[in-house]
């Protein structure tokens, strides 16, 4: 009886998992938060290569404290600042999400339009200094490209964003492209 | 005594009755009328040949109408009859994704032996942004559509894109939750998905 007891006790012990501590706190900085330009309820007016003008609307422009994920019991855990904003455009459906992180924790900002995702690490140096686009100068550009851009699928293949405007274009695989008609 | 008797020849005839009920010659499968509905519903598959399409939308924008999978299937003995008659059933499977809009299609392509399934092709739209999903099943038996929620029709392919001769099944939603939610559906024999309207009057037509 006592020995059922005792394994019964060490069972229940084992099952209780004391909770990991946090070691770090990563926040995001005013500055960092300002390389996401837009604002709630703005509206950033695209045009098509084929002449078609499209709005995207900005919504849900938010900061979250998100935790870093723990993989065994009692694992310490991080936590870091999230900035997220989304832009949708009605014709053609478009989301696009934007997030930022302390450089710190993840120095790239990750875009997303629909479920495409892309990667721009805007804590180095611009891709290119200045960019003339749709005869306007652009300058201190970044360069996105997705991984799975191959070309027999039309799908969003480069980004260009700049910390000013945000996307300045998005090229498809099939050369078409989405530009900020500022 | 005479109440005993009464009772029992009641209940003997009870049982009789409820015996010759369960009892009923179900009508033997008319196999020459399944072969004639099974040829004109397996039209419908869509062929081997057709593959991915670029679509272009009112506005010139581009995206490709991607074949996510495709898959059929035939079983030979589904249901068999009192007249020594067994018939099959088989289905085909086609889905579609959008690469830049956020819609899948699902065409399932149904015939069967057993009169409650029949001959059949159903279309499931799903947003993939907001996860809201509808169909539609056009029975080829009654041609008409199974639901409430859609008028469907066989059309000309001609009077949809002046390159599809052959018939093309017109799906349209009677209702819609949002401008860009899919509201018609056009789909050729042989070829597939070659058309569908947004109700906020956007097409997509395959170049």
């Amino acid at each position: 009886m006592n020995k059922c007891i005792t394994v019964l006790i060490l069972v229940l012990l084992s099952s209780c998992c004391k909770e990991g501590v946090e070691v770090n706190r990563y926040l995001l900085t005013e500055i960092e938060k300002e390389c996401i330009p837009y604002q709630n309820n703005e509206t950033i007016r695209f045009i098509h290569s084929n002449g078609y003008q499209l709005d995207f609307t900005v919504s849900n422009r938010h900061t979250r404290m998100e935790r870093t994920e723990a993989h065994h019991c009692g694992e310490n855990y991080s936590t870091y600042e999230s900035l997220k904003v989304g832009l949708f455009s009605n014709t053609p459906e478009l989301y696009v999400e934007l997030e930022m992180v302390s450089n710190e924790y993840n120095p790239f900002m990750a875009i997303s339009i629909n479920s495409y995702h892309f990667y721009l690490n805007i804590s180095s140096a611009p891709d290119f200094d200045t960019l003339t686009i749709n005869e306007k100068l652009y300058n201190n550009i970044y360069l996105g490209e997705s991984f799975n851009a191959d070309s027999l699928t039309i799908l969003p293949k480069e980004i260009l964003y700049n910390k000013e405007y945000g996307i300045i274009q998005i090229e498809m695989t099939n050369e078409e492209k989405f530009t900020i008609n500022d | 005594m005479k109440r005993n008797l009464q009772l029992t020849i009641s209940i003997a005839l009870f049982t009789i009755l409820i015996f010759s009920f369960g009892c009923v010659k179900e009508p033997c499968l008319d196999i020459v009328e399944l072969d004639k509905q099974s040829a004109i519903t397996k039209e419908w598959f869509v062929n081997d040949s057709i593959g991915n399409q670029i679509i272009v939308d009112k506005n010139g924008i581009s995206q490709t109408l991607t074949i996510s999978s495709r898959h059929q299937q035939k079983w030979d003995d589904i249901v068999e009859d009192d007249c020594g008659n067994i018939y099959g059933s088989f289905y085909f499977t086609i889905q579609y994704n959008t690469s830049l809009s956020p819609v899948h299609f699902m065409v399932d392509i149904h015939g069967s032996g057993l009169s409650e399934d029949g001959f059949y092709l159903k279309l499931t739209v799903t947003n993939t942004n907001s996860v809201g999903h509808k169909s539609a099943t056009y029975d080829f038996v009654t041609g008409s559509c199974r639901e409430n929620n859609a008028n469907v029709e066989i059309v000309n392919g001609n009077l949809i894109a002046n390159k599809f001769d052959n018939e093309v099944l017109k799906i349209e939603f009677k209702n819609t939750n949002a401008p860009n939610d899919i509201k018609t559906v056009y789909y050729a024999k042989g070829y597939g998905i070659i058309k569908f309207v947004e109700d906020n009057g956007n097409e997509f037509e395959i170049e």
